[in-house]
């Protein structure tokens, strides 16, 4: 499922952009096989299979499927849309206040957490009205209030 | 006849009746909103239980169940984001349902399917516990691998137009299920000396951020780029029709019964349990579907045959639990906990020596079963009305529940990180058509295939050829080789 009212590519873009997710895909698959599976994972002296088998194993087979992509894309370019950059700058707003909401709970506790993060989303997705805030605020309050009452 | 008159009498008691509507009202919250989940209520509800009567106390914790399995729907359907991940295929077709203005024909056929595989699997339960339970031991490690080999086939069929990206997504999956403690020599697996890794990446974090986190996610972008081009698409279409016909019934009725069957066998296999039941329940019927239907495009089969599933498998799970004592589901096993407050041993001794108790919970079972409709029928027009609701409030709500759901989990930052830090991978991945779902069938299906493989491995001494002296096996591995077949010819 591709995002928003995308544009169509043109020919030269059509092979570029396989070429480009390839090399992310390869490249990001050649770290978790060079640096994350080894320093993250010890091998075993013990019986059976190494600890290593199946995270290695998957790792390869999403490079093999990768090369498999490239091959189908370059032969039979697909009429894809490019994605919708337009409204990125709420994603990032909102992923900015979900992140302090959360820190907040860390900090704070559920109760002053959970409010302010509530605060923060309305207010990054570009809700204005005092009174629809303050009422999106008391209602979250009184339901962190059954959550921690009802021992959740 | 009797002793079964005696626990119906128990059953239908006022106080065993207001614990099962009880139960339900919790259950149903639980399902509607995302992040919390249904294990997690009842581990809440297990202690709450302590004061009320046997069969009381079991009605209780049957009705959270079985309801939360239902409310899981709502969400799926109104927002895109399931309550449990159980639901997360039914926004396959129920969200495009909602979209053309079906909402209310998709949470009726949620809701009718759901009763319908719940109390089918509950008489199966009452009527055939003992022979089916020797079925389930007969799964050993080599079967469950083929079982999961058999799931993972379905990757193909629902990696959307693009059958490498859908792979790619459904092996990242398992890839991501490796995280965490080795199953055989308990060594740490990329989890960089963090403590909270040890038991891999929460399940609630991975399907709360990937469904739910995501979908607020390219929502608010949708919106934020409505607002700056000014062109405005309206979000639902209006509701002309809300009536399900004679038609729409018959056409749904087979799809519903072939999702129970599904989901009854699930439930008495353990391990597989609802999520992995409700997507191969999916799965199945789209490989089979007649033309003309358009799964995957908002077809109500689609719904139903999520919903069934997911909720046959409860009553199913508890077969192997009364016959053999073993639980089939991760819902049974707390359910056994329960049992044991209340002085019951689960077990082949449990008709000898309760069999009162156990006839009032199978009609417990039944009067939840009639509940959850009646509620469910209630509540569906004030939840259709959500559709109506505008995103600016909607979306900073659905953040909440899922910050706060899955920091409960474990009362740390940890889960909650892990959700955000898989809600924008999904949005990336999303955003370049690759499947949130075929990764969460891989990520859900890994642990238990990475178990069993390697149990299988010892069992049969590490030798394929002593796949062919385990028949249930064979067939599985039988069906997914025509399963795979199937695809690529369809595909070519």
């Amino acid at each position: 499922m591709n995002i928003g009212n995308g544009q169509q590519q043109g020919g030269s873009e059509r092979k570029f952009r396989p070429i480009c997710e390839f090399a992310i895909v390869f490249s990001l698959c050649l770290i978790c096989l060079t640096v994350t599976i080894p320093n993250g994972t010890q091998q075993s002296e013990n019986f059976g299979l190494s600890p290593r088998m199946l995270p290695v194993a998957t790792i390869v087979i999403i490079m093999g499927f990768a090369v498999l992509g490239l091959i189908v894309n370059l032969v039979r370019p697909a009429k894809t849309t490019k994605p919708d950059s337009n409204g990125l700058t709420g994603v990032l707003l909102v992923c900015a206040a979900t992140l302090i909401g959360a820190w907040t709970i860390y900090q704070f506790e559920l109760l002053i957490g959970g409010t302010v993060l509530i605060f923060l989303t309305a207010l990054a997705v570009g809700m204005r009205n005092i009174l629809h805030l303050s009422l999106m605020v008391l209602s979250a309050l009184a339901l962190l209030f059954l959550v921690e009452w009802a021992g959740l | 006849m009797d002793t079964f008159l005696q626990g119906a009498t128990d059953a239908l008691q006022l106080s065993s009746i207001t614990a099962v509507i009880a139960g339900i009202f919790l259950g149903y919250a639980v399902g509607v909103l995302p992040g919390l989940s249904r294990p997690a209520a009842l581990s809440v509800a297990v202690p709450i239980t302590y004061a009320m009567s046997p069969i009381a106390a079991i009605a209780f914790l049957v009705g959270v169940t079985k309801a939360s399995a239902a409310g899981g729907a709502t969400g799926a359907i109104l927002l895109n984001t399931p309550g449990e991940p159980s639901s997360a295929a039914t926004t396959f077709d129920g969200h495009p349902l909602a979209k053309k203005g079906e909402a209310t024909r998709a949470l009726k056929v949620a809701l009718y399917a759901s009763v319908f595989g719940d109390l089918s699997a509950t008489l199966v339960l009452i009527l055939l516990a003992a022979p089916l339970a020797s079925f389930a031991l007969k799964m050993g490690p080599v079967e469950m691998v083929s079982v999961m080999i058999f799931a993972l086939t379905f990757i193909a069929a629902l990696s959307g137009s693009s059958l490498t990206r859908g792979v790619i997504s459904g092996v990242f999956g398992l890839f991501l299920a490796t995280v965490g403690l080795d199953p055989e020599s308990a060594t740490p697996r990329m989890t960089f000396g963090m403590i909270e890794l040890f038991d891999g990446i929460p399940l609630i974090a991975a399907t709360v951020g990937m469904l739910a986190f995501t979908e607020m996610l390219i929502q608010t972008q949708t919106m934020f780029a409505e607002r700056k081009t000014g062109i405005v698409t309206a979000r639902f279409a209006d509701e002309t029709n809300k009536l399900l016909s004679r038609s729409d019934i018959l056409r749904v009725f087979p799809v519903t019964l072939r999702a129970t069957g599904i989901g009854i066998g699930a439930g008495i296999l353990p391990g597989l349990g609802p999520t992995i039941g409700a997507f191969l329940s999916y799965a199945i019927n789209k490989r089979i579907a007649k033309p003309g239907d358009c799964y995957g495009k908002g077809d109500l089969k689609g719904v139903a045959a999520t919903e069934a599933a997911d909720n046959a498998v409860l009553p199913a799970s508890l077969i192997p639990l009364f016959a053999i004592g073993l639980p089939g589901s991760v819902s049974a096993a707390i359910l056994v906990s329960a049992f044991m407050l209340h002085g019951v041993q689960p077990g082949p001794l449990v008709f000898e020596q309760h069999p009162r108790l156990i006839y009032g919970i199978y009609v417990s079972m039944i009067v939840a079963s009639l509940v959850m409709l009646v509620v469910g029928r209630l509540g569906l027009t004030l939840f259709a009305r959500a559709t109506r609701l505008p995103l600016i409030v909607i979306i900073p709500y659905v953040i909440l529940f899922c910050v706060v759901g899955t920091y409960l989990q474990r009362d740390t930052i940890f889960p909650v990180l892990a959700m955000l830090a898989l809600g924008g991978i999904g949005f990336i991945m999303q955003r370049y058509g690759y499947s949130v779902i075929t990764f969460l069938i891989g990520f859900v299906v890994g642990p238990l295939f990475e178990l069993s493989l390697r149990q299988a491995l010892i069992v049969t001494n590490h030798s394929v050829s002593q796949v062919t002296q385990h028949p249930i096996a064979m067939v599985f591995l039988a069906a997914s080789v025509i399963a795979v077949i199937f695809f690529v010819k369809r595909k070519a």
